[in-house]
């Protein structure tokens, strides 16, 4: 686990120098809008991740880190984030820092590492965000569509790595069946070439089975009764001498008068083959928007079967029911046009293919069959050979598909073919050699075709075995393809299922008295990610169809907490959580701060807020201590933020201020803590005021209010505690100890009225002044507990006032009375 | 077998489950293996269900989610060379 215990930010974003301390607690900073809260969170989120989300996606397009990411006035070396972190697996705080002007390098003082757990830390916030929630991400998470959600989510649940895999098996599958498309072709051509050896082109097996009887025969050898390679042999007498000549062999005589085809004619119509690829493929990529047509038409065919009410079977979005119907018509009429066009191109390219094959197959057997005694020829043919293989073995896309090969590709293609040499001299020299030889006799000739078909036979088999064994394998990649999917689809399920739980669970304890009975379901559907929410028990609906802007912000939220806290990373270190209860109104703030202390004990907050009651309840349900409430009252060019301390070093500075004689200081204090206490006090005491137009009240106002209020609660409470006939001293003695205090205010009333209001602290010495500053910090140490410092808050039920308490329960005063 | 104790933190699965599909599998996991828990569990939900296929050579299936948990990844033609390593011809005329 990392916490954080300390930030030092120098020029950086609005941000000239500022040093936060927070020593692994939770931490809240409050401050109006452009008062510099933001520029806190980016220095952390720089710090993890090496770049700043806020000047990242749509719209920031001419934005960069280099230039917008230093203060205005400052070069990129000198902006710096640097933090102490205590991690769990080191003894000491580690220091980390990361310059503007070296973003990804996260830099440790010399002789020190980054602990596994950092690294760890800042890899989950690189890698996910997940250290970071602002207001624009919860609205990708509920406004968005459900695509977007999709990929918000996955980024979050890192699926990126089960993404890659679904595509490489997916890969593989495909891959299978061209395998044994091309095996099923190399097979046919391999079936060609073994009737060649037998110069009949039409013949069936059995009849090659027939003709190998017939020179086993002649051969003194028994018949065999089915085609294979080991047989054609056994029990054949081999000649003493065979063939002197490899160009006598019926099958090198068979693949040279193929190759010299080519070399007449053949070659010229490959090429002109070729180009006609090429021009159809440079027709069909014109019509952009057909190639898009084609890639969609599958799409589209199955989304106008799909069509059923009035939206969009894909993406859900509203439309009028005929108006998709007949756009889908359209679009599926304009693909079969582009279909046609495809499959025209598509048959040029498979007759190259088959054109190449076959010659790639007369061409290995002189190769093979020539061997040393014409070596400069082989060389010569291994060339083209070559150029023809590279061509198979690289398969073009399917225009179907909607793919097109580069026209580079055809071209390179189509230079291949091009042997001068093969084709002008090499190819003619050998078949002249060839006719000048004599006859082959009878026996030569059986025993040359029955090595021949034995050979021939040999290359088929070996084919036919690849070829099962990759059929097989090509039914086992679609078992395991579909294996993996139900894998990935179950286990996501039942991850959606249990953030839905707890998503579910997380917004009822925020909405239980305004949304009871809410429960939400996350679904994947192959659009997205699709989200429903129950409203008042009148059935599931998206988010944004029903529910406030408020409720959607704290959907967000608790979401995103769902998400987090699935991923066992809450505890991996700091979330920073920016303005998120923008939204939300202040009822269900309170909801928030008490669901982040009851989920998340053991996750270290960073909290920003404009909003003072909730910065302050944050303090009261105990999520964030008094000494870490920061807050920004301005914000300047030249200095950044100003800050403004909590209520209990403001009380102090009061102090200090009076002890150096300087009355205006201390009064100025005194009025921010009546206000910065007094707002508290009238939310979680539910104290009320005489309401103004203009918002002018006096401190004493204020005050006589939040005492009023106090006052008649521990009334409540002696009359509940004497109806059950229990204990009343605490209420006694906190009624004696409020009146007391109150009466030593009033006594200096006058004065504060005075100082706080009218500026007659001019007339004041530090003596006059300093009883009314005494009153105060008795009478505000009335409303707060001793032993948490926490403050006390009102709890209300259904049933209404119930209990007057602090956070640590030390203070617990029953309000209701026995019936 | 040598299962690394982090990969096994990292599963939040039953330990029992894990270790009957890892055994039956006889997998080696690298203690080098990247935690991420959803795809490991998504990885032994795989193995399982490759387990359970039932057709006439599931050892394919086996050796296919083997290498891949072996490696972590492999690419298409990986994936392919091992299906194809793995399957076995039964006799028959081959011509």
């Amino acid at each position: 686990m990392v916490r954080l215990l300390e930030l030092r930010i120098r020029n950086f974003r609005g941000i000239r120098d500022l040093t936060l301390a927070i020593a692994g607690q939770n931490s809240a900073l409050l401050g109006p809008n452009g008062s510099g809260k933001s520029s806190v969170v980016d220095a952390l989120d720089f710090l993890l991740t090496g770049r700043i989300q806020r000047l990242t996606g749509q719209g920031t397009g001419t934005i960069t880190l280099a230039k917008h990411g230093p203060h205005l006035s400052s070069k990129a070396a000198d902006a710096s984030v640097e933090a102490d972190f205590q991690c769990g697996e080191a003894s000491k705080p580690v220091t980390v820092k990361r310059t503007m002007d070296a973003p990804d390098d996260l830099v440790t003082p010399e002789g020190t590492t980054i602990p596994p757990s950092l690294a760890h830390y800042c890899s989950l916030a690189k890698d996910s965000g997940l250290h970071l929630l602002t207001r624009r991400q919860i609205l990708d998470f509920i406004l968005a569509e459900p695509a977007k959600r999709s990929e918000q989510v996955a980024a979050l649940l890192r699926t990126e790595a089960l993404d890659t895999l679904r595509k490489e098996l997916q890969g593989a599958e495909k891959l299978a069946v061209q395998n044994v498309n091309k095996l099923i072709e190399t097979k046919g051509t391999q079936s060609q070439a073994l009737l060649r050896v037998f110069r009949d082109p039409t013949a069936s097996l059995s009849e090659v089975l027939v003709k190998i009887n017939a020179h086993r025969k002649s051969m003194g050898a028994d018949s065999l009764e089915s085609l294979a390679s080991e047989g054609v042999l056994t029990g054949v007498t081999p000649l003493a001498k065979s063939a002197a000549n490899p160009l006598q062999s019926q099958r090198v005589k068979s693949a040279l008068t193929d190759t010299a085809t080519w070399a007449k004619g053949g070659q010229q119509s490959w090429i002109t083959d070729c180009d006609d690829y090429l021009n159809a493929v440079r027709s069909f990529r014109q019509h952009t928007e057909r190639i898009r047509t084609l890639r969609a038409l599958k799409l589209v065919e199955s989304g106008l079967a799909l069509v059923d009410g009035n939206h969009c079977p894909l993406c859900l979005k509203e439309w009028e029911q005929q108006e998709l119907a007949d756009l889908l018509s359209n679009r599926l009429e304009e693909g079969k046009d582009a279909l046609a066009e495809a499959t025209t191109t598509e048959t040029l390219r498979k007759e190259l293919r088959s054109k190449s094959s076959a010659a790639l197959v007369q061409l290995r057997v002189l190769i093979t069959d020539l061997g040393e005694s014409f070596a400069l020829q082989v060389t010569e043919l291994k060339k083209l050979a070559t150029s023809i293989e590279m061509f198979i073995e690289t398969s073009l896309p399917s225009a179907v598909d909607g793919e097109l090969p580069t026209e580079a590709h055809i071209i390179a293609v189509r230079n291949a073919l091009i042997h001068p040499q093969t084709w002008s001299s090499v190819v003619p020299d050998l078949v002249l050699a060839c006719a000048a030889l004599p006859d082959l006799t009878d026996a030569q000739r059986a025993w040359d075709e029955l090595t021949g078909a034995k050979r021939q036979l040999a290359e088929i088999e070996s084919t036919t075995s690849t070829m099962r064994k990759s059929v097989i394998a090509s039914a086992q990649l679609t078992l395991v393809h579909q294996a993996f999917i139900r894998a990935r689809d179950e286990v996501l399920q039942q991850v959606y299922n249990e953030i839905s739980t707890r998503f579910t669970a997380f917004y009822g304890a925020v909405h239980k008295h305004d949304d009871d009975g809410f429960a939400a379901s996350l679904e994947p559907t192959r659009a997205g990610l699709k989200l429903e929410v129950g409203f008042h028990g009148r059935g599931a609906f998206p988010p944004t169809a029903l529910h406030s802007e408020g409720h959607q912000d704290s959907m967000g939220l608790c979401l995103f907490l769902a998400l987090v806290e699935h991923l066992s990373s809450a505890g991996a270190g700091p979330l920073l959580l920016d303005d998120v209860i923008m939204s939300v109104d202040r009822e269900h703030r309170r909801g928030v701060a008490n669901l982040l202390a009851a989920e998340f004990a053991n996750t270290q907050f960073l909290l920003t807020t404009h909003d003072r009651v909730w910065w302050n309840q944050l303090r009261t349900v105990g999520l964030v201590f008094g000494k870490h409430l920061n807050s920004f009252r301005s914000w300047s060019l030249e200095n950044g933020p100003s800050s403004e301390a909590p209520p209990i070093l403001v009380l102090n500075s009061a102090k200090q201020a009076l002890d150096s004689g300087d009355v205006p200081t201390a009064a100025h204090a005194i009025r921010r803590i009546v206000e910065m206490i007094g707002s508290e006090m009238y939310d979680s005491l539910g104290a009320s005021i005489r309401y103004r137009a203009d918002g002018g009240w006096s401190a004493g106002e204020y005050m006589d209010a939040a005492i009023g209020r106090y006052r008649a609660l521990l009334k409540k409470s002696k009359a509940a505690a004497n109806s059950w006939n229990q204990d009343m001293t605490m209420q006694i003695a906190r009624d004696a100890a409020l009146v007391d205090a109150n009466k030593i205010l009033g006594g200096e009333r006058w004065a504060v009225n005075a100082v706080v209001h009218f500026n007659e602290w001019a007339e004041l010495t530090p003596n006059d002044f300093r009883p009314v500053l005494d009153a105060h910090e008795v009478l505000l140490k009335q409303f707060v507990c001793e032993s948490c410092e926490g403050s006390l808050y009102l709890v209300e039920d259904a049933n209404g006032e119930s209990l007057l308490r602090c956070l640590c329960g030390t203070v617990s005063l029953n309000l209701v009375a026995k019936k | 077998m040598i299962i690394s104790k982090s990969f096994l933190d990292a599963q939040l699965l039953p330990l029992g489950r894990i270790i009957d599909t890892l055994a039956q599998l006889d997998l080696y996991i690298p203690t080098s293996m990247p935690i991420n828990n959803l795809r490991n569990a998504v990885m032994l939900r795989f193995s399982e269900l490759a387990l359970a296929v039932e057709n006439p050579q599931p050892d394919v299936a086996i050796q296919i989610v083997r290498a891949i948990t072996e490696h972590g990844m492999l690419s298409r033609d990986e994936i392919l060379k091992v299906a194809v390593d793995a399957s076995e011809v039964v006799d028959g005329p081959t011509a």
